[in-house]
């Protein structure tokens, strides 16, 4: 039982950044803008956290730090494939070496050190919302394993869904990313819409940084991400530009990622990197395997003139 | 609501009368063609990244000395700086050729670390044979390994439609926790440093020249000569221009009789073989075995480089002596400006930022020029309706 | 007194590069009358248009709406306006459904702060399709349309996808209908219904623009008619004061040619007098008995697109014809095509290519055989635009021994001929070494014309081969064409959906309706309306195959 509570909690505490970074991706490829770059935008989201909590002393200061840069992210992303028209593809490239550059750059100019920043205050667990009284002990022990992030995030998951399904801005979302020249003829504002969301999806992205850095651990470390904002990417494609599709990916790597680690507790004595491949092979075979019928959304990558 | 559009347009003008005056002309001509070349765009990203350095207390002037000592100014330097240059050649020209038939390579970092790994094993294993075979067919291996890592993404385009880049980034992590994992077990020296044995004397790239620790070897030749190589296929050959139309326009090509998907494959398959080229080159002319996180960056430094080169392979030596310059100048940068080696990673991400959005940077400026023109002439003009109401 | 116009043109112009697509615009249009504007291909209708929904912008003159000045810089101030554009392209959103693709701009939303309306509702406000669906089922049903509201847009049939178009502009309040080229693409059924559908928007109180080339659909609706020729504004006529022949004419050759030349004749067949060659004459017998040069047996295969699955096709086309394929689009054309040229092979039936079987055979092969294909758009499917002329002469001659040797491309050769087909075609570029991106639309089509043509193919499929041509380069094409079947032997299967132009050109016609030829005959025996009965599904005994 114990066992159990702990899988799943971990399994929550893996997929969580991926399911808030691959959202912001979706918002953003519904929208028309190819987005490669959520691993910058995670990355950045990462080291504002912690460079916020630093500042400030509030975690919570930490986590809005982590949104905003994350949103910022999105929108130099955003401005160059929109605004200059550059190769989107090309152009998160570029967003990603630069998130990786200024992070460890600023790590040395703001902490001066390498490779790792001071503990700052990570955000509480689950358990500080919970009653003092009357919870079962398996709950408590969940909740305690469980960072606060983790109900948000599952929340912010719905939120997205639910805006894209039935609200006006998100039909509208849909239309810039399914025709931006039809949309613009149906009086729509299609660059803004489209730079929004780019925006949005940074600070989702942003948000699931926060949580690898102040979430899960209590410092940032150089390239925290590790390729989770390519995984996500790559649930956004698996998932067929659908929240539900996305949201099963999402779980299903965030199994890889969890398996990877409780393998490596299991048998300490095998070597670590052999368990570090398993997320990043799983994704592969999955896309290797599956093919959906839904297609992406038809504007994808075309930036209207 | 009714909202008056006059206003607000005579609002949205004015800085765009400023503006006329200074720019009462388009941007002339040569300046643009420039602009088209590989000049610009390092400039203004270099400016950028200029004042981020003296944000961080290192002055510009000092900034490029330290760049220029730490990279030519030395003999020693100066060869750093080329066998620098060696794996960028290799990596640059992999993206470039690539991107000319209409794909993008961002698996170099992955296909130069598998193929640098299966280059060392196979020289080690290999020792017995005579030195004119082995290494050519250490070479040949390495690039090899290259090729095949980089065949599932190229397959997964071709049967999924899942873009490549995002297959071959998760190569290159697959790849760099693969290859750390076999060189601290089953192919290690024995020691905890995570790395192969040394491989054979006759395995290495025969140096043309040495003085005490420093030597040179034939191995950024080969790299020239390939880059030389890929420009009189890509230009001159029948094959080169059905790759190239292939990436210009793929169904025009198809309809054009050319195997546009068989080109694109191999292509990605000559260009997964450059990479791990780079990586066999590496292992024999400079490292002589491998170790583990073997490349710093290369494939990533490759892209910037063949990007900067506009995809010509006729370029790349420009471009990436730019970017091995800025490489073999990060320990100086550290030492004498304080400045962390990820300063370069951020010049890199800036320069193929600037240099991807040049043509819509100069359109922009064209837009405004011609707003301005626009907005003068209507200041002249008093006889136009200035009230526009819509609603 | 005349009342005040309801929109005034006022010396518009607008400039593409260095042409004028409008120049010196001025019009005006009344309330509640179904105005038409008539032209050639290219000659600014659809730009001024754009104009007046915001989706371009003037390069001087202004627009009065009601009395007052307007700028629309965006479409979204012309809905504003009430003003609403069915596009010639249809714009549609593939994916969603036909209801988001109608309200979408325009949803009823809860809560209803500040109103629903374009551009508003930037707030997450919630999506009340109930409402929606009442108002869009009411416009739907007395429009006599047939639309799943539920289902996604790019699984209907173009005609559907038209409706979804309309619908939204009526769902939307608009009062002036911009209505570009509607017809084009319906069959003589649909747009006999969609005629009377303007006429009962216009009862109702609508003013309707009326853009079309076809002077018999422009005198059964319109109350007046409008010229434009090259961009100019030619003249303005009461559709009770002008006959068919004039508009014609002045069309052509200008309200003052036409003035001066009341008694020109225009060809038979060609009733706007579009193709000024009659070319049609029958086939001698001992043509025919040279050998069939393609035959199709049985020709079936799947749906492909939005086009239907192709039904046993048979059709044999002789040494030197000219053989038209006519009918609506998206009926099995362009998998036809497809077919012939081998992108695509067929699920059963053969292709016999001079008695060879090469139903199984690649573009690639075909193209040894000198089979040429020229796409029905250019620019995506046959050229490269970013690269010179001489490499897009280039493509698809690469392996001829000619044009390289031992691998290596012979530049020179290759300037060479690019230089004599540019010279040939009267393709107006500065050189071979000019990027294709800066020749216009027209020369870009009559450079992939010229690459089918070059060097006498012994079949060639074309796809609506003058699409962006003027008249003088439609009927040069046309000239040559001829030419090379009399002379050389070159077979041609000519698609269009322009039944003048395959009545004026074509040896024999075939109509497709639905993937299936509904009849074959010399173009000697048919005439206009049968090829429109046919392409409308009626079957009747006129062919003579």
């Amino acid at each position: 039982m114990i066992q159990l509570i702990n899988l799943i909690a971990l399994l929550l505490a893996k997929a969580c950044p991926l399911l808030l970074a691959a959202f912001g991706g979706l918002l953003s490829e519904l929208s028309g803008v190819i987005n490669f770059a959520l691993e910058g935008m995670m990355l950045t989201g990462a080291f504002a956290a912690v460079l916020g909590t630093w500042v400030t002393g509030s975690h919570w200061m930490g986590l809005l730090a982590a949104i905003s840069s994350g949103a910022m992210v999105g929108a130099v992303h955003a401005g160059a494939s929109l605004k200059l028209r550059a190769n989107q593809i090309v152009s998160s490239i570029a967003v990603n070496l630069l998130a990786v550059g200024l992070t460890g750059f600023l790590l040395n100019q703001v902490f001066h050190v390498y490779g790792t920043s001071p503990g700052v205050e990570a955000l509480p667990s689950l358990s500080s919302i919970l009653p003092q009284t009357g919870v079962p002990d398996n709950l408590r022990r969940f909740a305690q394993g469980t960072s606060i992030l983790v109900p948000a995030a599952l929340a912010i998951g719905i939120a997205v869904t639910a805006f894209l399904r039935w609200t006006v801005p998100g039909l509208r979302l849909r239309a810039c990313g399914e025709n931006p020249e039809a949309a613009r003829a149906a009086g729509l504002m299609v660059r803004q819409t489209q730079f929004i969301a780019v925006c949005t999806g940074g600070a989702l992205a942003g948000m699931g940084g926060a949580f690898l850095s102040i979430g899960e651990l209590s410092q940032f470390v150089e390239n925290i991400t590790q390729g989770r904002g390519y995984l996500a990417v790559a649930a956004v494609i698996l998932g067929r530009w659908r929240p539900t599709g996305v949201f099963l990916a999402v779980l299903f790597f965030g199994c890889g990622e969890a398996v990877s680690e409780w393998f490596a507790v299991r048998w300490p004595s095998l070597p670590n990197q052999l368990f570090l491949v398993i997320p990043y092979a799983a994704c592969f075979a999955v896309l290797a395997l599956y093919t959906g019928r839904r297609r992406p959304p038809s504007a994808l990558g075309r930036v209207e003139h | 609501m009714e909202m008056n559009r006059g206003e607000e347009k005579a609002k949205a003008s004015r800085p765009w009368r400023f503006f006329s005056r200074v720019f009462q002309t388009p941007v002339p001509n040569p300046l643009r063609r420039l602009s088209a070349g590989f000049l610009t765009a390092p400039a203004a990203g270099l400016l950028i990244c200029m004042g981020l350095a003296l944000a961080a207390g290192a002055g510009p002037i000092d900034l490029i000395r330290t760049i220029w000592s730490g990279s030519w100014g030395s003999a020693e330097a100066a060869i750093n700086t080329l066998t620098k240059m060696t794996p960028l050649l290799c990596t640059g020209l992999a993206v470039a050729l690539a991107y000319r038939a209409g794909l993008l390579n961002i698996g170099c970092e992955g296909q130069l670390t598998v193929g640098a790994l299966v280059s060392a094993c196979f020289a080690v294993a290999g020792s017995r044979l005579p030195g004119f075979l082995l290494l050519p067919l250490t070479l040949v291996c390495g690039a090899a390994a290259g090729g095949l890592w980089a065949l599932p993404a190229i397959l997964l385009r071709q049967w999924r439609g899942v873009h490549e880049v995002i297959s071959a980034l998760l190569l290159n992590y697959m790849a760099i926790h693969l290859c750390s994992y076999l060189v601290s077990g089953p192919f290690g020296d024995g020691t905890a440093m995570g790395r192969t044995p040394p491989i054979p004397a006759w395995a290495q790239m025969p140096e043309v020249w040495r003085s005490g620790s420093l030597f040179f070897t034939l191995a950024p030749l080969i790299a020239l000569l390939l880059c030389f190589g890929a420009w009189l296929w890509l230009s001159k050959t029948l094959w080169g221009f059905e790759a190239r139309s292939a990436g210009t326009n793929f169904d025009a090509a198809v309809n054009a009789g050319i195997s546009a998907s068989r080109w694109q494959i191999m292509i990605f398959l000559k260009s997964g073989a450059l990479a791990g080229l780079a990586g066999a080159l590496e292992v024999c002319a400079v490292h002589h075995r491998f170790y583990r996180s073997f490349s710093p960056g290369y494939g990533f430094d490759g892209l910037t480089a063949a990007f900067l080169a506009n995809g010509s392979p006729q370029w790349l030596w420009l471009s990436t002596a730019f970017m091995a310059s800025l490489r073999s100048a990060d320990k100086l940068l550290q030492i004498g400006l304080n400045l962390s080696p990820n300063f370069i990673l951020v010049v890199q991400a800036v320069l193929l930022l600037s240099v991807v959005s040049q043509g819509g940077i100069w359109r922009q400026i064209d837009k405004f020029s011609s707003q301005a023109r626009r907005s003068s002439r209507k200041d002249d003009s008093t006889h136009q309706p200035d009230r526009a109401v819509t609603g | 007194m005349v009342p005040l116009p309801l929109i005034e043109f006022r010396d518009i112009s607008k400039k593409f590069g260095e042409i004028y697509a409008n120049k010196g615009i001025c019009l005006d249009i009344r309330r509640g009358e179904i105005h038409a504007i008539a032209g050639e291909n290219g000659a600014g209708k659809t730009t001024l248009m754009k104009v007046l929904f915001g989706r371009l912008q003037p390069d001087c003159g202004s627009l009065i709406l009601r009395g007052s000045a307007v700028s629309f810089r965006s479409p979204r101030e012309a809905v504003r306006a009430g003003i609403g554009m069915v596009h010639q392209d249809i714009l549609f959103f593939p994916q969603l459904s036909v209801l988001e693709n109608i309200i979408v701009g325009f949803e009823p939303s809860w809560p209803s702060l500040g109103g629903s309306g374009p551009g508003r509702g930037f707030f997450a406000k919630v999506l009340r399709t109930g409402p929606a669906r009442k108002a869009i089922g009411e416009i739907r049903d007395s429009l006599g349309f047939r639309l799943e509201m539920d289902r996604r847009a790019n699984e209907l049939p173009f005609a559907s996808r038209q409706q979804i178009e309309l619908v939204r502009m009526l769902y939307r309040g608009a009062e002036i209908l911009i209505l570009d080229e509607p017809t084009s693409l319906l069959s003589p059924d649909e747009t006999e219904k969609f005629l009377g559908l303007m006429k009962s928007l216009r009862a109702g109180g609508r003013t309707v623009l009326f853009i079309s080339h076809r002077l018999m659909e422009v005198f059964s609706v319109a109350d007046r008619i409008t010229v434009l020729r090259r961009g100019r504004l030619e003249t303005t006529l009461d559709a009770g004061s002008t006959d068919m022949e004039e508009v014609a004419r002045i069309m052509v050759d200008g309200a003052d040619l036409a003035r001066r030349r009341p008694d020109r004749e225009s060809s038979p067949g060609s009733l706007s007098g579009k193709y000024l060659i009659d070319a049609r004459r029958p086939l001698r017998p001992s043509q025919v008995s040279e050998g069939l040069v393609l035959e199709l047996q049985n020709v079936s295969s799947g749906p492909s697109g939005s086009e239907p699955p192709l039904r046993d096709i048979s059709i044999s086309i002789a040494k030197g014809e000219i053989f038209g394929l006519g009918g609506i689009v998206g009926n099995g054309q362009r998998s036809l095509a497809r077919i012939l040229a081998g992108k695509i092979s067929p699920d059963s039936g053969s292709l016999l290519f001079r008695g060879e079987e090469i139903s199984r055979q690649g573009i690639k092969e075909r193209l040894a055989k000198n089979i040429r294909w020229l796409q029905e758009s250019p620019l995506e499917e046959a050229l490269l635009p970013e690269s010179s002329l001489l490499e897009n002469f280039l493509l698809g001659r690469q392996r001829r021994e000619e044009f390289a040797r031992g691998g290596f491309v012979r530049r020179q050769r290759i300037i060479r001929f690019s230089e004599e087909q540019i010279a040939l075609n009267d393709i107006a570029a500065p050189g071979p070494l000019a990027p294709l991106s800066s020749l216009s639309g027209g020369n870009r089509q009559k450079l992939a014309l010229a690459r089918v043509l070059a060097g006498a193919p012994s079949l060639a499929i074309l796809e609506q081969p003058c699409r962006g041509l003027d008249l003088r380069a439609a009927a040069a094409f046309h000239g040559r064409l001829l030419e090379l079947s009399r002379k050389s032997g070159v077979s041609f299967i000519l698609i269009s959906y322009d039944f003048d132009e395959l009545l004026s050109i074509c040896d024999r016609i075939a109509v497709i309706y639905r993937g299936e030829i509904m009849g074959t005959a010399q173009s000697l025996n048919l005439s206009r309306e049968i090829l429109g009965r046919w392409a409308a599904g009626v079957k009747d005994t006129h062919g003579d195959e």
